[in-house]
């Protein structure tokens, strides 16, 4: 009885160690396989035919079937700049520089990679739409309660992540990811 | 003391296959899922547009200022002929194999025309490296998918709301049908 009960044990402490070490891998990535750039994190090989197997692990854990960075770069964030998770309880700021590609569009998700419900119907800002500065630089206000200007509602749920998708951009985008100027993004609040 | 390596090792190992286990197949299964729920709600091999509700169903992380269409392939038993109308706007080509992976992309900048054709084919017996099209036949051009199953993604940038109508109709003019021989 002794030794089958080790022996349980011994197989479920494996299994563990194996759904955690692929949680951990598949959910967060590592380096080569994302490129961070402050709070923004984005895996080079999104649905590439080349892609590794932990890019492919990774967006097939959701089941999405996205574009590759010829088309379109999506950079996520789940963390302000000082890498505290995205809460809606928080306020946060995000300022940005224009951003040279044909359009792009900044979205709230849930934890799921669902739109988070809220009056206002928004989910996103794009660069048609969103009120730029003078110098054409923006701000986009996160929040739970409606605030003045661009106001991207982030729900009552506590935990939010947002994507910064640049559709058709510029080359220095897909060369050097890491090293573009992105919107930064700050907790005021909270 | 060896027998304390030995059972950490074999833990280790156990943990390892585990891991890879997860990794290498696990993406196979969901995303046979995602397919087996596309092809269910939608018509194979037949151009629908996807109104919200049907974005929010066949479509994961769906981008809030895109309009969709979706053709659902199959062609095991034949090409496919896509007749595409593009837009005045962003607007976007997808094909997807059976895998998830994107082999093919065009937007509306690239196709240089208003009005295209695509023909859909098995690529089954072509290496890897030499999977990637196009080839084109006059005003047809040809993209071998290494798949038979598999989704084409037509994808249109909506500025705002009251576009997505106009978007939505734009769309509705493209289709896919199975090519008669």
């Amino acid at each position: 009885m002794r030794r089958l009960f080790d022996a349980v044990l011994f197989v479920l402490a494996g299994l563990a160690i194996g759904y955690y070490s692929v949680d951990i891998a598949v959910t967060r990535g590592f380096s080569p396989l994302i490129v961070e750039n402050g709070p923004w994190r984005l895996w080079v090989k999104e649905a590439s035919a080349d892609a590794d197997p932990y890019t492919r692990a990774h967006f097939a854990s959701f089941g999405k079937l996205g574009l590759t960075r010829f088309e379109a770069i999506e950079f996520r964030a789940e963390t302000d700049a000082a890498g505290r998770p995205l809460d809606s309880r928080c306020v946060y700021i995000v300022n940005g520089t224009p951003l040279t590609a044909r359009w792009w569009n900044l979205t709230v998700y849930s934890p799921q990679h669902t739109f988070i419900d809220n009056r206002a119907n928004r989910h996103s800002y794009n660069s048609d739409e969103i009120i730029r500065r003078a110098d054409g630089t923006f701000e986009i206000v996160l929040a739970g309660t409606a605030q003045p200007g661009n106001w991207l509602p982030t729900g009552t749920g506590n935990k939010f992540q947002i994507v910064l998708r640049l559709f058709d951009p510029a080359p220095v985008f897909r060369e050097v990811p890491g090293q573009v100027s992105l919107p930064t993004l700050e907790r005021t609040s909270c | 003391m060896g027998r304390w390596v030995f059972w950490s090792v074999a833990l280790l190992m156990v943990g390892v296959t585990t891991h890879l286990g997860v990794v290498l197949f696990a993406p196979t299964l969901n995303m046979a899922r995602v397919f087996d729920r596309i092809f269910a709600i939608t018509p194979v091999n037949s151009m629908i547009v996807l109104d919200d509700e049907m974005t929010a169903a066949v479509l994961r992380e769906p981008d809030p200022d895109t309009a969709y269409a979706i053709c659902p392939f199959d062609i095991s038993a034949g090409p496919l002929i896509v007749a595409l109308d593009i837009p005045d706007t962003y607007w976007a080509m997808s094909v997807y194999s059976y895998r998830g992976d994107n082999i093919y992309t065009l937007n509306d900048r690239q196709s240089g025309e208003r009005r295209l054709k695509m023909r859909l084919e098995q690529d089954q017996f072509i290496p890897l490296d030499e999977r990637i099209p196009s080839l084109r036949e006059g005003n047809t051009f040809i993209v071998r998918s290494p798949t038979n199953r598999g989704a084409i993604i037509l994808r249109a940038f909506v500025p705002n709301e009251p576009h997505m109508e106009r978007v939505r109709s734009a769309l509705g003019r493209s289709s896919c049908t199975p090519q008669i021989s």
